[in-house]
């Protein structure tokens, strides 16, 4: 056990050689339980549930009855259920999947109950042969696998309020969610349609009660979008696009049209209601950013956060999210003292284009007021902003598109609050 | 002899000469790359020829240009029964906004602080308007709407943005007002604060750290303010309108209308969630 005056701090505030945990064998202090629970004697050396047979099989597992909180949280129109979101409980979370059940939900009008044999996809406009697929055959197509971040451009959005929320990070920041993403890319059914010469755009539709559509350049449809049958290895949850949804890699989420049903091949948008009114951005000037697609870096801490509480002085392990749109991160940086300082988090391999990347950085903690920060920097070289630097360029009516550095202050009783600093 | 000589001089140029020395592998590479794109070629290739029946029966799609707008016409004064009919309950007395977004009766420009995205400000075409009423609403029962009254309701919300006369026809030849009046802004009626718009406030006191379910009734007309110092366990008010909430964190609820505390706790629906 090494002594926490012999750790090697790499900044101010107490942040330790990401490497100390596996060149020491250092154990966290964070005591879930206290040692007299650990030592406590008991009359017979089995646990109950080792005096007794198990239970039997099931055909589909369910979380322990002990992680009943670990729950998306949602939030709907009092006037229509289905027109509201749900958040995946980061902040209960870690590694980098969202398991299936987690999975963020943004709906405009509810969850379709889909019949896949009366389920068919129609491309259709500026190609040579317009042509409608069924499931059946779209299941015979070569596939492809990939590991990818969906955040909706909503997502973090109260960042732009003029007071710090107080709320756990997952409802803070959990619209977004990272799976496997199973599917046929979607350059091959628009090579077998025969793309004319004027098709630039591609308006996608989807079988849902509100016929959700976006405009999407070709050139995107063309470079990595997955026509997503299989999510995590199983089929599509109808309330993530079964049986068919379009993955735009490292796009805003609104632009993943789940039940996919049509694709139009156009010269140019159809300036639907969501990249006009909504998905759009008001910057100062009072004119819009359109057509912002692209998420970028962001990272969050998710341990310790927002009602976590740190027990006591001592080692903790800081754990936390990064992703961007535009590629692989390449760097974390951490600070423990407000940004004065910063050093490097470990990165956890993989590290994948445009998917979760989960960093850890020890932390001696020893008492003292904090203000934890992260800040993703991805391989374009683009950097977090801070919260001001985000505001002077874009104002505070933006509402989308929220990828400001998040501040969590540390009061000297180890309470986590979500702060504004910088 | 000299094919001898042809053959080793040939022999010297392709080893001295690294261009060349690279053919084989670039080669080797090509026919690799050519069997790979050949690979990807590969599909069943199952697409049915799609019927123009069936194209022009889904593709609904509207572009700013006035291109797939269909037949029919209508005017606000025809829009503003339909709007009353299926739309007010959820978006307010002429276009006010409730449970659901406001749509005309903008306070604030564009550029203030909070700034109003109404139709008439941030609804850049009035096509998108038309497009996005036929997919989408009313949401209880989207579809429902003929293509008369999809121009009639369109055109009353024109008109609540004073971008249209009341009596202005809209149909397919007649919908492009974006360009000469959506950006110009329209003159805004002032609707009080929200204290003035709707008296019947009720509070209820939450201690810090509950989360809590509550009813209305009338559903109509919810809009939840917090206030106060603390707050409220996770934010979670079940059955919000997500429109409708005030930033500031807090512990006394304010509701307009009748309020129902069903639960403190752990909303329901959040706790079966096994």
């Amino acid at each position: 056990m090494t002594k926490h005056s012999d750790l090697k701090k790499v900044a101010g505030g107490g942040l330790l050689d990401r490497r100390t945990f596996v060149k020491k064998g250092l154990v966290f202090s964070v005591a879930v339980f206290n040692a007299e629970s650990l030592n406590a004697t008991t009359e017979s050396s089995r646990s109950t549930w080792m005096e007794m047979p198990g239970e039997s099989f099931s055909n589909y597992g369910q979380p322990s009855e002990h992680e009943r909180e670990v729950i998306r949280w949602t939030m709907e129109n009092s006037m229509a259920a289905g027109n509201g979101v749900s958040w995946t409980p980061l902040h209960k979370m870690e590694g980098t999947i969202t398991p299936n059940g987690l999975h963020f939900e943004r709906h405009h009008n509810g969850v379709p109950q889909i019949d896949p044999k009366k389920h068919q996809l129609l491309i259709h406009g500026a190609v040579n042969h317009s042509l409608v697929f069924d499931m059946d055959a779209l299941l015979r197509y070569p596939m492809t696998s990939r590991l990818t971040f969906i955040e909706c451009g909503g997502n973090s959005n109260a960042g732009w309020r003029d007071k710090p929320i107080q709320t756990v990070a997952g409802y803070f920041h959990g619209m977004a969610s990272c799976s496997e993403w199973t599917g046929i890319p979607l350059s091959l059914l628009l090579n077998e349609a025969q793309l004319k010469g004027r098709a630039k755009w591609i308006i996608a539709e989807g079988a849902d009660a509100s016929m959700m559509n976006i405009s999407l350049p070709l050139e995107k449809a063309m470079d990595d979008c997955l026509l997503a049958i299989y999510q995590n290895g199983e089929r599509i949850r109808p309330e993530n696009g079964y049986p068919l949804r379009l993955i735009v890699p490292g796009w805003e989420g609104v632009v993943n049209i789940k039940w996919l049903r049509r694709l139009h091949l156009t010269n140019r948008p159809s300036m639907t209601r969501n990249e006009t009114a909504k998905y759009t951005e008001l910057l100062p000037s009072g004119k819009a950013r359109q057509f912002s697609f692209v998420m970028e870096a962001k990272s969050i801490i998710t341990h310790p956060s927002y009602g976590q509480k740190l027990d006591g002085s001592g080692v903790y392990q800081i754990s936390g999210l990064a992703w961007s749109g535009r590629g692989k991160i390449i760097k974390v940086e951490v600070s423990a003292d407000g940004g004065d300082t910063w050093a490097e988090a470990e990165l956890q391999e993989p590290v994948l284009s445009k998917c979760f990347t989960r960093f850890r950085m020890p932390w001696s903690w020893e008492g003292q007021a904090a203000i934890l920060k992260s800040r993703a920097i991805d391989e374009t070289g683009y950097i977090q902003p801070e919260r001001q630097t985000l505001i002077t360029e874009r104002g505070k009516h933006g509402y989308f598109h929220y990828n400001a550095i998040v501040s969590w202050g540390v009061s000297e009783q180890g309470e986590m609050a979500h702060v504004y600093h910088g | 002899m000299s094919i001898m000589v042809n053959y080793c001089r040939l022999k010297r140029f392709l080893f001295f000469n690294k261009r060349i020395r690279l053919l084989p592998i670039l080669f080797l590479f090509t026919v690799i790359s050519a069997c790979h794109s050949t690979h990807e070629k590969i599909v069943p290739r199952l697409g049915i020829p799609a019927s123009q029946e069936l194209i022009q029966q889904w593709n609904t799609d509207v572009f700013s240009n006035g291109e797939g707008l269909p037949a029919g016409q209508g005017t606000a004064i025809a829009g503003e029964t339909i709007y009353q009919k299926y739309c007010l309950s959820c978006h307010g007395l002429d276009g006010t906004g409730d449970s659901a977004d406001e749509l005309a009766g903008a306070e604030h420009s564009l550029t203030d602080n909070p700034p109003d995205k109404i139709m008439g400000q941030y609804w850049p075409y009035a096509t998108t308007l038309f497009d996005f009423t036929r997919r989408a609403m009313p949401l209880n029962s989207p579809g429902i709407l003929s293509n008369n009254e999809l121009y009639a309701v369109t055109a009353y919300l024109l008109y609540l943005n004073g971008i249209i006369k009341q009596d202005s026809i809209m149909n397919a030849e007649n919908f492009d007002w974006q360009k000469s009046e959506f950006q110009q802004g329209v003159e805004l009626r002032h609707l009080g604060t929200f204290q003035e718009r709707y008296t019947s406030i009720v509070q209820w006191r939450i201690q810090a750290g509950a989360s809590f379910e509550v009813s209305v009734s009338p559903v109509r007309r919810l809009f939840f303010v917090y206030s106060g110092e603390g707050r409220v366990n996770g934010e979670m008010v079940h059955r919000h309108s997500a429109a409708n909430i005030n930033p500031a964190e807090a512990v006394v609820v304010e509701a307009v209308s009748e309020l129902t505390v069903l639960s403190i706790g752990l909303p329901a629906t959040n706790r079966s969630a096994s």
